[in-house]
């Protein structure tokens, strides 16, 4: 059980350093957003606080000395330096190992765990304050400022918060236990002895608590009763203002009328007996209780699961409907008709569950290219264009490993060391920009560097030298990019430590072609370089064109589909060249009967389909188009997996199957060198 | 015998008996239409539909090099499996399915053929029963050769 708690408290906390590190990377900008700084602050202290519930001790006490250091970079005590940031940066990879490891009992590493913590002591206890600290506290004041502040907390439990054993008085009791504290019990609530139930909380207070401690050390108090109190603590000023005469009578008054207490009240009452008091100290409001919980966490087996059974129903439902269609019945096809219109919002739903935002993957990135480009001493900037689009969580899955590679090259290939850029006239900061977007039934992602760009001269010969192709080869510029992403070819001279390391680019195709994408590259010398990938935007479900070739069915992408002709408008060329003429264009084909080794069996009638290959149009000779037809692709498995021009296979209403066309792959399987074109 | 095997599922083949271990079998049907897919091996006769999952089909017959195959009433498609995955599911389609008995270890002999089965080269053993011989294929080797 324990365990099952424990696997929780990591996954979120997993959560908390991602959002950490995020908030790190924006103050590395910006170091002196306060906003930020209080995200970082309450990151750690949430973690601080849960290791310590679920038994990462270790964790919470090194979660600790750093939140002591943002604390006093909070209190504007110290100032954000690199070195900080950088120490945040290992201290978060440290977090890291913690939460995998849980606590250790090893000497070497408790070693370095404490070396570690007295680092981040440096920070805190170094004793000379580098930014000013703020002059809030006005030297007129008739109240003492001795460093501590005055709080309005207001507890408002849930009725039901005895029954988990919860004593609101022992809460009471710790902020009495804080400092000087007065407050104010509110009964109006309960109800008359016939409707009052002893189970039942109908109290709420309002406690006035002068302290030392931090807003976050009275949080404490309330950590574990966060979910069923509604909590806020407001900060009413600086120094005990329960001395203040003006004050206790607002909160005598309060208690006799019954009337709640509130921060400007206070605070007026404040400001009247201390003049000047500075009011932008107590803009400060922290409501520990303010968002309601938007979203669940699931398990992703569940939601392929829920995929998967959804996928079944739509494929029964569509043998329902040709039952009701052959049956006749109306009141069968009515309900057949609901049942289509359920299952289809249905299907929708459940493939908006498992998609989720590019984002999430991109902070990784993020952090890589910040490391790398420290390591290699180059100034970089990476920049996000659309991370919010929205992929199918098994595509993000196989992306991370390609665009990790892509950066990589970026970084190292790519970007020059800043002196190289002044000398190019270029600014000497780099930057990568990261730019995905829909396009169709698509998205696209495309990275690219204002770098040196890559030479299509160079990689040519390479390729020559390497046997790749043949020193007469004529190809075009585009060609010649796609040679990158041959095996055996490798740019950089020397394998260096962040790139080439003997996975090349056509391990990134083949990683890309494995989620039906496709990857390109285009260059510019001096100007630097993009790659761009083309990925489907889920991995299950496709709008078809249903075609037959022989006595089969065929499901052709719609996605790829330019435009249909039957067979009259088109007339062939010469046909060995295997060319079509269309509106006095032409155009290259495949007759899929041919490449499918079928017989041929009604020469005359058959119509072509023209389809997007790359940047140019193929036509599919096909026997008959049937119609759309909206699937669910299933994978043909791994016996299978060795033919490529068919990516699954789709089972349609009548429980005969279809099989999907990878036009893509068919093509170039087939066609790519014959049809080179001039360009 | 690499494993324990406590029952054999018996079949035909152009006249002669082989089976297979019960364990491995998730399901007898009956031999239907079956979609074919281009540019596969020839003894891939294409995919079918078994509850919602696409399930490939080998003809074992012609894996084991009998000429001129043909199917009548009896024909009928194993599904094995080697794990429980589906993605390891096959169909292979034999002449008959004859029987599932259990096995007695004892009476286990090493196979004795002549060559001339084609693609399948391994047996777990032979036995007599019957006045006939079952030969007992060795899946994990028809599989490997399915996916090579």
């Amino acid at each position: 059980m324990i365990d099952k708690f424990k696997a929780k408290f990591v996954e979120e906390s997993n959560d908390n350093v991602h959002d950490l590190e995020e908030a790190l990377l924006l103050l590395e900008k910006d170091t002196s957003n306060n906003e930020i700084i209080e995200r970082i602050f309450r990151a750690m202290h949430t973690l601080k606080g849960g290791g310590a519930m679920f038994g990462f001790n270790q964790l919470s006490e090194f979660t600790h000395h750093l939140e002591t250091v943002f604390d006093l970079v909070r209190n504007n005590k110290l100032s954000v330096t690199d070195d900080i940031i950088s120490l945040t940066f290992e201290s978060i990879d440290h977090i890291k190992n913690m939460l995998e490891m849980g606590d250790v009992d090893d000497a070497d590493e408790l070693a370095n765990q404490a070396a570690f913590i007295q680092r981040v002591q440096q920070f805190s206890n170094s004793d000379a304050p580098a930014a000013a600290p703020v002059a809030s506290a006005s030297s007129a004041s008739t109240v003492k400022d001795d460093g501590s502040k005055t709080f309005l907390i207001t507890i408002k439990p849930n009725e039901e918060i005895l029954r988990n054993g919860t004593n609101p008085f022992y809460l009471l009791d710790d902020l009495h236990a804080m400092g000087e504290a007065k407050v104010v019990a509110f009964y109006e609530k309960v109800p008359v002895l016939s409707n009052f139930n002893p189970v039942n909380s109908y109290c709420h207070w309002q406690v006035v608590l002068n302290t030392e401690e931090s807003v976050n050390d009275i949080k404490d108090v309330f950590i574990f009763v966060e979910d069923e109190c509604e909590i806020s603590i407001e900060e009413i000023g600086s120094g005990n203002l329960l001395t203040a005469e003006a004050i206790s009578s607002t909160i005598e008054e309060a208690s006799k009328l019954q009337k709640s207490l509130t921060k400007e009240d206070l605070i007026a009452k404040a400001a009247a007996s201390i003049p000047g008091q500075d009011k932008k100290e107590t803009k400060k409001k922290v409501q520990l209780k303010e968002h309601k919980i938007s979203s669940i966490r699931v398990n992703s087996t569940k939601i392929d699961e829920l995929v998967n059974l959804v996928s079944e129903l739509v494929t029964i439902q569509a043998q329902l409907n040709l039952f009701a269609e052959n049956d006749g019945n109306p009141a069968v096809l009515a309900l057949a008709e609901n049942i289509q219109k359920l299952s289809r919002q249905l299907r929708d739903n459940a493939f908006s569950i498992s998609l989720i935002p590019l984002q999430s993957e991109l902070m990784r990135f993020q952090r890589l290219v910040r490391d790398l480009s420290k390591e290699l001493d180059k100034d970089i900037d990476f920049v996000i264009e659309g991370g919010d689009i929205e992929l199918d969580k098994n595509i993000i899955e196989h992306l991370t490993d390609p665009l990790l590679h892509i950066i990589r090259n970026a970084v190292d290939h790519g970007i020059e060391m800043p002196d190289e850029r002044i000398k190019n006239g270029k600014a000497p900061k780099g930057t990568i920009l990261f730019k995905a977007y829909y396009s169709g039934a698509s998205v696209m992602v495309e990275v690219m560097d204002d770098g040196k760009g890559i030479d299509p001269e160079f990689i040519r010969n390479k390729a020559i030298n390497k046997g790749l192709i043949d020193a007469n080869t004529e190809l075009s510029r585009k060609e010649i990019f796609e040679l990158v992403f041959l095996s055996g070819f490798s740019t950089k001279e020397e394998v260096t430590d962040v790139s080439g390391r003997g996975v090349g680019m056509d391990v990134v195709k083949k990683k890309i072609g494995e989620i039906r994408g496709e990857v390109s590259l285009d260059s510019e010398i001096g100007k630097g370089t993009t790659l761009t990938l083309e990925l489907p935007m889920t991995l299950s479900i496709i709008d078809g064109l249903l075609v037959k070739v022989f006595k089969n069915q065929y499901v052709i992408p719609i996605a790829n589909i330019e435009k249909i002709h039957a067979l009259d408008t088109v007339s062939f060329g010469k046909t060995f060249n295997h060319v079509v003429n269309i509106d006095d264009e032409q155009y290259p084909f495949i007759d899929l009967r041919e490449s499918f080794e079928t017989e041929v069996v009604n020469k005359g009638t058959e119509q072509l389909i023209l389809v997007k290959y790359e940047d140019r149009k193929v036509g599919l000779l096909v026997d008959q188009v049937i119609g759309e037809y909206q699937t669910v692709v299933k994978p043909l498995g791994r016996f299978l997996k060795k033919q490529e021009n068919i990516s699954g296979a789709s089972i349609m209403g009548d429980g005969t199957i279809a099989l999907v066309i990878d036009t893509n792959r068919l093509i170039h399987n087939n066609a790519v060198k014959k049809y080179r074109t001039k360009n | 015998m690499k494993e324990q095997m406590t029952s054999i599922i018996s079949f035909l083949i152009n006249k002669e008996v082989f089976a297979f271990d019960t364990l491995k079998v998730r399901n007898i049907l009956e031999f239907d239409k079956v979609t074919w897919v281009p540019n596969t091996k020839d003894y891939l006769i294409g995919v079918i539909n078994l509850h919602g999952n696409i399930i490939p089909i080998a003809d074992l017959r012609m894996m084991m090099g009998v000429e001129n195959v043909e199917n009548g009433q009896d024909t009928a498609v194993i599904v094995v499996s080697e794990d429980d995955k589906t993605d390891s599911l096959l169909g292979f389609v034999v002449d008959g399915v004859k029987e599932v008995f259990d096995l007695d270890e004892s009476e286990l002999k090493e196979s004795v053929i002549n060559g001339n089965t084609g693609l399948v080269h391994s047996f777990t053993g032979s036995l007599h029963k019957n006045d006939e011989f079952i030969h007992i294929i060795e899946l994990s080797e028809v599989v490997q050769e399915i996916e090579k």
